[in-house]
């Protein structure tokens, strides 16, 4: 059963990725970065998004 | 390749029914390829994602995969990643994932060649539909509503569910029930007057009116039960789905970490090893057999021939707090026979099987025909022509039977209290002595019957009730496992305590009508217990769904079937009890690989942080004595991985279930998987580094 | 003299006033009438709660208690939180200014929750209006606030509605910690501990130098510094400071002081639920960890220093003092952390490797007899877990107490295991992907992690205790330690009152052969067991880079 996200979520969640990468490849690399702090700061943020995905899971496992 | 997936039946005492000729099951052709295929289909993260812990190792595969390609995506090419290395932790982790949907996809897939089965008696038919007017119209019968009248004859096969309005004819059920013996149905009765579509009739002909619509069927729901399609997590399920999900939540968090606060150190360790670490330390044995577990529970229950309308059903089957069983069926077999007369007053025995013939000799329940034969026995003979006589029939109402002579002598056998209402209503005395044989039948937990010729009572017919073998030993287990059972008789009192001592029952409730079912349970759950109840009749639907557990007969009406959430196909009431030890097994199980899953992460730990930070000084840790840091992750990588598959059959047969009382079976499980889940891993991961090391695999 | 019976002593008197102290809690949590308290303190209780407007009826769900809690904590800390950053000339002799924000918000929310972390010097920052209105009426509110969450989760999981929470906070204060402060403070103030609103006394040393010596009315704040589980120190020095504990007498009175109310609820909770086995079986099993800590670090401590034995036998001295040993300044050490108070008799920072495995072990676990009134929630926490984990395998859905344990029982309860996570590891690991310069922290070994992780789980666990080495006086250090110690402390709560509400919503059943029973050793030692490997499996890693490397390498 696919989870679909509420029609907010489908608007803010990619908004915040977004903000999220670019605020932890400055965070990382400075204003030159390097691939692999590029690298870095994806990983980060789907390791974020992953927890957050998780906590979802633990708050309504129903929708699972 | 074939012998693996054939799953044994739980052993469990086996009674009559189990002797009955089967039909043959649907053989689990192509079980494996089908498995093997779905396993691959199911890596789609849309699939994947309502499982968390298999959603993460997911994750992690990908991102593995991904530095197998490019290693140096994170930590550049001074760090020395090994191309090799990444890709054999990648294979450990699809190979994870492959394992784990194979289960799921192994135990879906008996499902499914059932359900397939299933279908096949469902291929169209033509019916002939029966116009207001009585014409006779011909339709395909997937064209049937409800509510419209058909008519069937021998050959045919029935094209939907129906009650019966007109006619009596044989049917073959063996499409549903396994049963080759054909099922008399006939018009007006509770219980035969219910027919399936796709049975076959095999003689005679049938006018039915139909009950569901094309695509409701019985048939229908039973298919889309054990295909799954229906399927939803339980509450149980539910819980420890959050419990597994904050596990993971935990071990993400503390592998995440690990790199910024081992990088204080200058060690920050690379991706890879920290996905492995995380991939071992979520609880993956469990995770992925959780809901194979699930699956394999409704499976056993269908190969006890009973459908259950969810997996919430079966699992509450484990909670039963209370068995409410009829006595008749359940606890004594079907029949009651005649055993003695014992005349009252200076009536001789042979006066009363005199009359006792006469009253029975219209009768033809097996207790009428016992006594017929216990009187002919005696050297009794029947005192008139009984194509002259007359037939009066039991009914709930007089509870007595017998039968009028032309010359207006009224023989009657019914209980006592009636017995007794009849003889005055006719002028007559009632002998004291009555009251005292009653009671020495009662005493004896027979079920006394008066005899009466007119306005004299000529003594009493003891029926004598036959337990079923084995039966007490069933409730002894069931009372070790802390469940009462409640039986339920329209005997007496004194005979109903006197059958519920033999057969040790807790508690029964004697004279019981229909309503005292439903107010058992209503009492019994007023205090927090969950029932399970059997029935079959109309009356016993409101009962049946107010249970928590109500398994309606197959033989019984649609009624019943429609309340109950599980149906017995065999109509064998003591099913309850295995059904309800498979409910525990199915928790069991549950329990069992959840403890082992998070027991096995001590093991896991000391394999790989040892390996991860032999620089920080963490060396003296590594008492496995692994080869090298590699070889120690590969190891725990490969140990995850196999103890997937070492453990499908234990999650598709079930822990094996013993009635013991809880702090024995706790016990007894904790040593086996919470002791066995801490050694288990230290040897596995152990003898892996050995071949690891003996192949040079790193 | 061998300093095993003298550790013996509070311990066993612990175990001793539990009892009568627990017989006087369950009065309170099942609301019996106690004839002499209700007349001498009945008027006062209903004037301060007439003065309050509630009229003391119990809160009909977890928001219902929840949510006073947070009002009366947030009205308390704005108060503080104004003292703390004005100080007032008004009993301010020495003129002390006004604190940093950033300084105040981190102490206000520190006394506030019960921790008591300190990153100001207190006898060079704080006046005595500071230490007397904001710090010790914290201690009180603060502990009475713990005691108030203990009584509505006992009576929750006993099956009764959760309680007022103001009636709580008030009769915890009139009839158990301003009485019981009392009496701690009359016997402190016999050990020679200063109570005055003199100034601080100069002296002249024997060496000729100038020495200012800091007195105040430090009895008092010494009693419910001990027995709130508070911890923290009228000086910077706590309890190694001879004014704050001056003899092994005061030391004696201090160690048990920090266990009596944890003990005790302990107790309480088993004769408010009629069963006395459940709650023997639990102090054994807590005081069995507590031992074998208590063990663990007298042991090392005593042992003195592997490294440096080629120089010096004996024990390990650096950051002792010798009035009280090395030996008793571990196990001082083991149950400042078990009880969550904080206090220290001596430099944690400078304990031997094994010791400090033991403290930050007491600080995840938060169990180890546990904190003021929360100890003993946590406790039934994680048997709840406990239950749900193993009870599956007797086949049949987890019961806790005859009540069974369901989808929201296990959230809630496992939101008490993710606290720590959120709130010791990230930041930690923020920390010190910042390098020394961020951690301010002197070293760069594993001792660097120990110190970080440890300034984190103290605050999350409202502790308070710290590793001294680290200059936490730091913007990042207090702002970040602010967001653990309220995460710490709120967050729990508000999960402990919606598990304890759920559970009393449900039925309760008989037990019966098919039940498992939680007042069996058996299951006591898999409540043990599961407490280890959970706690051990999230903290793994950080012990080991931490403490356990710094160990090892002193070994080899």
């Amino acid at each position: 059963m696919p989870m679909r996200l509420p029609p907010l979520l489908r608007f803010w969640l990619p908004l915040l990725a977004v903000v999220t990468i670019l605020g932890l490849v400055h965070a990382l690399g400075g204003d030159h970065p390097s691939a692999q702090s590029i690298a870095m700061a994806l990983l980060l943020t789907g390791t974020i998004a992953l927890a957050g995905y998780l906590f979802a899971v633990i708050a309504q496992p129903e929708r699972f | 390749m074939t012998s693996f997936p054939r799953v044994p039946f739980l052993r469990m005492p086996r009674g009559p029914r189990h002797e009955r000729r089967h039909v043959e099951r649907p053989r689990h052709q192509g079980l494996w390829r089908r498995a093997l295929i779905d396993a691959v289909r199911k890596l789609d993260p849309r699939l994947t994602v309502t499982n968390p812990v298999m959603f993460v190792t997911w994750c992690g595969t990908a991102l593995c995969l991904l530095l197998t390609l490019s290693p140096d995506l994170f930590d550049g090419p001074d760090a020395g990643q090994s191309r090799g290395f990444n890709g054999l932790i990648s294979l450990t982790l699809l190979a994870t994932l492959l394992f784990a949907n194979v289960a799921e996809a192994l135990a879906e897939g008996r499902g499914k060649a059932q359900a397939d089965a299933l279908r096949r008696t469902q291929a169209r038919t033509e019916a002939r539909r029966l116009a207001d007017d009585g014409s006779i119209e011909r339709v395909d019968s997937s064209a049937l509503r409800r509510g419209d009248r058909v008519q069937v004859e021998a050959g045919d096969v029935i094209p939907a569910d129906g009650e019966v309005i007109d006619g009596v004819a044989s049917v073959d059920e063996s499409a549903i029930t396994g049963e080759s013996a054909p099922v008399l149905k006939e018009a007006g009765s509770d219980v035969a007057g219910s027919v399936t579509g796709g049975t076959r009739i095999l003689s005679d002909q049938l006018t039915l009116r139909i009950t569901a619509d094309p695509g409701k069927g019985f048939i229908d729901r039973m298919i889309a039960l054990v295909e799954g399609a229906e399927r939803t997590k339980t509450p149980n399920e539910i819980a420890l789905t959050v419990l597994l999900a904050v596990l993971t939540q935990v071990f993400l968090i503390a592998v995440a970490t690990l790199r910024p606060v081992a990088g204080f150190l200058g060690q920050a360790p690379s991706v890879v090893t920290l996905i492995a670490l995380l991939v071992a330390l979520i609880p993956t044995t469990i995770g992925g057999l959780l809901s194979a577990i699930g699956i394999a529970g409704m499976d056993r229950v269908a190969q006890f021939n009973v459908i259950a309308t969810s997996g919430r059903a079966v699992e509450a089957c484990g909670d039963v707090n209370v068995l409410v069983l009829d006595k008749t069926g359940t606890i004594t077999l079907g029949n009651r026979l005649a055993e003695e007369f014992l005349p009252v007053g200076d009536h001789s025995v042979m006066d009363l099987a005199m009359v006792a013939l006469a009253a029975s000799c219209f009768d033809q329940t097996p207790e009428g025909r016992s006594i017929v034969r216990l009187a002919e026995r005696l050297g009794a003979t029947l005192a008139f022509d009984p194509s002259t006589a007359r037939g009066i029939d039991f009914s709930a109402r007089t509870r007595m039977s017998g039968s009028d002579t032309p010359e207006g002598v009224e023989y009657r056998k019914g209980a006592v209290e009636a017995i007794k209402g009849f003889v005055r209503s006719r002028g007559g005395q009632v002998p004291g002595a009555l009251d005292d044989t009653f009671e020495q039948v009662s005493s004896l937990g027979g079920t006394p019957l008066a005899v009466c010729q007119g306005n004299a009572v000529l003594g009493v017919i003891h029926l004598k009730d036959i337990i079923k073998p084995g039966i007490r030993e069933r409730f002894e287990q069931l009372r070790r496992m802390g469940i009462r059972t409640v039986m339920l008789t329209g005997d007496n009192p004194i005979t109903a305590g006197v059958i519920a001592r033999e057969a040790g029952v807790d508690d029964f409730i004697a004279e019981a009508t229909p309503e005292d079912k439903i107010s058992v349970i209503q009492r019994e759950q007023a205090l927090g217990k969950l029932v399970a109840m059997t029935g079959d009749g109309s009356n016993d639907a409101p009962a049946l769904a107010q249970a928590n557990v109500g398994v309606a007969m197959n033989s019984g009406t649609q009624a019943a079937k429609e309340a109950a959430n599980m149906v017995d196909l065999d109509s064998d009431p003591t099913k309850l009890i295995d059904i309800v030890t498979i409910g525990k097994q199915l928790l069991i199980t549950r329990g069992a690989l959840t403890t082992f899953s998070i027991a096995n992460d001590v093991a896991k730990y000391f394999a790989i942080l040892p390996a991860l930070f032999v620089e920080a000084g963490l060396g003296p840790l590594n008492v496995m004595q692994l080869a090298s840091p590699r070889s120690a992750v590969l190891s725990a990588m490969v140990f995850n991985a196999l103890i997937i598959p070492a453990l499908v059959p234990l999650a598709l047969r079930g822990v094996q279930f013993r009635p013991l009382s809880a702090e024995q079976l706790l016990q007894r499980n904790l040593l086996i998987y919470g002791v066995g889940g801490l050694v288990a891993p230290f040897v596995g991961i152990k003898l892996i580094d050995v071949v690891v090391n003996t192949l040079h695999l790193v | 003299m061998s300093p095993w019976p003298v550790a013996a002593v509070p311990l066993v008197l612990a175990v001793l006033t539990a009892p009568p102290l627990g017989r006087h809690l369950d009065a309170l949590i099942s609301d019996r009438p106690q004839p002499a308290w209700d007349r001498w303190v009945g008027p006062l209780e209903a004037a301060l709660m007439r003065w309050v407007g509630d009229a003391g009826r119990p809160a009909d769900s977890a928001m219902g208690y929840l949510l006073p809690l947070l009002v009366s904590n947030g009205l308390f800390g704005l108060v503080a939180l104004v003292l703390l950053l004005l100080q007032p000339p008004w009993l301010n002799p020495l003129g002390f200014a006004g604190l940093r924000p950033d300084l105040a918000l981190h102490t206000t929310v520190s006394f506030l929750t019960n921790t008591d972390q300190q990153h100001l010097v207190p006898e060079t920052s704080l006046g005595n209006l500071a230490q007397l209105g904001v710090i010790q009426f914290l201690m009180f509110v603060s502990a009475a606030t713990g005691l108030a969450v203990g009584f509505a989760v006992i009576r929750g999981f006993c099956g009764r509605p959760l309680g007022n929470l103001h009636r709580d906070l008030v009769r915890s204060l009139t009839r158990l910690l301003i009485p019981g402060a009392l009496l701690v403070a009359l016997a402190l103030l016999l050990c020679g501990v200063p109570m005055t609103l003199a100034p601080p006394q100069v002296i002249t040393t024997l060496e000729g130098a100038r020495q200012t010596l800091p007195v105040g009315p430090i009895a008092l704040f010494e009693a419910i510094k001990q027995l709130g589980e508070n911890g923290g120190g009228f000086v910077a020095a706590n309890g190694a400071h001879p004014y704050e504990n001056p003899t092994l007498l005061s030391n004696l009175i201090s160690t048990w002081a920090m266990l009596a109310i944890p003990v005790a609820t302990i107790d309480a909770f088993g004769r408010c639920l009629g069963n006395r086995r459940q709650s023997n079986l639990l102090l054994v099993l807590v005081l069995a960890l507590l031992l074998l800590g208590g063990a663990v670090a007298m042991v090392a401590e005593g042992a003195g220093n592997p490294a440096l034995s080629t120089w010096l036998d004996g024990p390990n001295l650096e950051g002792k003092e010798l009035r009280f040993g090395a030996p008793l300044t571990g196990l001082w050490a083991a149950v400042t952390t078990g009880t969550m108070t904080g206090a220290v008799n001596g430099s944690l920072d400078a304990a031997m490797p094994a010791t400090l495995v033991v403290a930050l072990f007491n600080l995840f676990l938060q169990v180890v007899v546990g904190g003021q009134g929360t100890g003993v929630a946590y406790l039934l926490v994680f048997v709840l877990l406990a239950v749900f984990l193993t009870g599956l395998m007797v086949g049949r859905t987890p019961e806790l107490l005859g009540r069974k344990v369901e989808k929201p029982q296990v959230v809630w309860a496992s939101l008490v295991l993710l606290i720590h996570p959120l709130f010791v590891l990230i930041p930690a690991a923020l920390t010190l992907a910042g390098g020394t310069a961020l951690a301010a922290t002197g070293n760069p070994g594993p001792h660097g992690i120990s110190e970080v992780v440890y300034e984190y789980a103290s605050a999350a666990a409202n502790n308070g205790s710290g590793l001294a080495g680290l200059g936490n006086g730091s913007p990042w250090w207090n702002l970040s330690t602010t967001v653990s110690l309220l995460g710490g402390r709120y967050l729990p709560i508000a999960a402990l009152l919606a598990l304890a509400d759920g559970m009393r919503r449900k039925p309760a059943l008989a037990p019966g052969p098919g039940t498992l029973r939680t007042d069996t050793t058996l299951f006591t030692l898999v409540t043990a067991m599961v407490l280890l490997i959970l706690g051990a499996l999230t903290f793994f890693p950080v012990l080991a880079l931490g403490p356990i490397a710094e160990g090892l390498a002193t070994v080899s």
